[in-house]
């Protein structure tokens, strides 16, 4: 009984400040050599002043003692003492576990963003490297180009010109054409020559009729037909030499400046025609220039936009991480009015150890629940469709 | 055939027939089978029904009715996991080194500038279908 009183004593001074644990050890000590005294010799043996002391001592001792009694053993879990320990621990294995799937995640977030990031980088400068190419490739054709665009110049000249020439080329065909007139007036001549001729002829036919009587008159249209022959021969040798100098003429100018120019005219429009070709051409890779690059940047740009995407998909992770770190937040000031309430409860001398356990379970289990429905979802084991809960974070 | 390249069903897409000829043969000498068409819209028409046996597309980039690079960007988004090799000689003021470029820029495996040699065009071919 006595032994049973000091184990409960000594458990009390676990519970009490330093001052009164010192006066009371001194007090339960002094008590003990006083009952061993008097079990042993019948007398008290010890100094009255230390006997007075101890007596002091051993009075607070059992003062406090009586009020702070021990838990009666009908009401005590002997479980319980280590149970709430055992469920604190669970609940902070839970949360840690939850804290490293938080660093887990954070991590990888910042593995996946250098990743994308460097990704990224590499496309840009493929990219500036790419447009550097265009941009020489653009300085060519360029060059190309305004070395073709001599040709609306030249165009132009030689448009010009053509008015000039076709003025020269008109003048000619005039003096051509007056040359023929010409020639048409001296047919006209030999036409009114060979109508005199026929009525001479006819007038000499009447005169042979005649001729016995009037032979004189055959000596006049003698006379006439030789004079109309001679004009005959000089219009023909007119006629001839028109028609000479009409084909020198033409020979002339078909020979020489005509012909020089008309010979110049071919060979302009041939080149004008070829450069025509080069010009059109240009045209043609340039449009082809700029739907390749169009098109490369467009695609490229479209690879980037993902990139970015991308990025902004990896900062769900610290998002993530951010609702790890919040749904434990609160779990965490429960858990300190948890340990606070069993502090409390011990330095009162009453813990409820019972209670606080299952305080302890029950917050382990809200904070399961919590995680379970956040956990990201199995594909071999969670149907999506007939999942219930609240809230659930989809990772990418 | 070279060491480590196994044979192929390789598709060649060049408008240019004498160099799609030697291509083609230089590519059969090195026992790969060649399938060769004109245009990029033939190339994809071709991608559409026999996909499954090409291992690798060769593709010039100035060529009629769809270009190298209209017929690149339908090749990734179709079949994206098909290697391409672009080949280009250039156009009067298009320079090869542009066009192989752009074709850079849309992702394909390598790159060959017209008029190339057999041991280029092997090595070019070596390394993409070596794994």
């Amino acid at each position: 009984m006595t032994q049973n009183r000091f184990m409960e004593a000594a458990l009390v001074l676990k519970r009490l400040p330093t001052l009164e644990q010192a006066l009371m050890l001194i007090g339960l000590c002094g008590t003990g050599l006083v009952v061993t005294d008097l079990l042993r010799t019948g007398l008290p043996t010890v100094h009255p002043l230390g006997g007075l002391l101890l007596a002091g001592s051993g009075a607070l001792f059992w003062w406090k003692a009586l009020h702070h009694p021990p838990r009666p053993p009908a009401t005590r879990a002997p479980e319980a003492d280590t149970g709430v320990l055992q469920s604190m621990a669970a609940l902070d294995q839970q949360m840690l576990q939850q804290l490293d799937r938080a660093v887990s995640l954070s991590e990888t977030s910042s593995l996946n963003t250098v990743e994308r990031v460097t990704d990224l980088h590499k496309l840009a400068g493929q990219l500036v490297d790419y447009l550097l190419t265009a941009k020489q490739q653009s300085v060519e054709m360029q060059e190309m180009i305004e070395l073709n665009g001599s040709i609306a110049t030249e165009f132009a000249q030689f448009v010009q010109a053509l008015p000039q020439q076709i003025a020269q080329e008109r003048d000619h065909l005039t003096r051509l054409v007056t040359d023929v007139r010409q020639l048409s007036s001296i047919s006209e001549t030999i036409r009114d020559m060979a109508r005199q001729t026929e009525i001479l002829s006819i007038n000499a036919a009447i005169a042979a009729a005649h001729a016995g009587e009037s032979g004189r008159a055959f000596a006049v249209l003698a006379s006439e037909v030789r004079r109309l022959a001679l004009e005959s021969s000089t219009s023909a040798q007119t006629i001839e030499q028109k028609i000479n100098g009409l084909v020198n003429t033409v020979q002339a100018r078909m020979a020489g400046e005509f012909a020089q120019r008309m010979q110049h005219n071919e060979r302009e429009v041939t080149r004008l025609l070829a450069l025509t070709g080069k010009f059109d051409e240009g045209y043609l890779d340039m449009r082809q220039f700029y739907t390749m690059l169009l098109t490369a940047i467009t695609e490229h740009n479209t690879k980037l936009s993902q990139g970015i995407l991308s990025l902004l998909d990896a900062g769900q992770y610290h998002d993530v991480f951010k609702q790890i770190i919040g749904r434990q937040t609160p779990v965490f000031e429960q858990r300190h009015a948890l340990l606070d309430h069993l502090l409390t409860q011990v330095h009162s001398g009453k813990p409820d150890l019972a209670a606080l356990d299952a305080q302890a379970r029950a917050l382990l289990e809200q904070y399961m629940a919590i995680e379970d429905a956040h956990r990201p979802p199995d594909p071999r084991t969670d149907n999506p469709a007939g999942r219930t809960g609240a809230l659930h974070i989809e990772l990418f | 055939m070279p060491a480590n390249t196994p044979m192929s069903t390789i598709l060649l897409v060049d408008d240019d027939v004498l160099l799609r000829n030697t291509v083609r043969q230089l590519l059969e000498l090195d026992g790969h089978r060649v399938i060769d068409v004109a245009e990029g819209a033939a190339g994809m028409q071709y991608l559409a029904q026999h996909a499954s046996g090409v291992k690798l597309v060769i593709t010039d980039m100035l060529m009629p009715v769809m270009d190298g690079v209209e017929f690149i960007v339908n090749l990734k988004k179709a079949h994206p996991h098909l290697p391409v090799i672009a080949i280009s000689g250039g156009r009067r003021t298009l320079s090869p080194q542009f066009n192989l470029d752009t074709a850079n820029l849309l992702g394909v495996a390598k790159s060959l500038s017209k008029p190339f040699g057999r041991d280029a065009l092997q090595a070019a071919v070596r390394s993409v279908l070596t794994p």
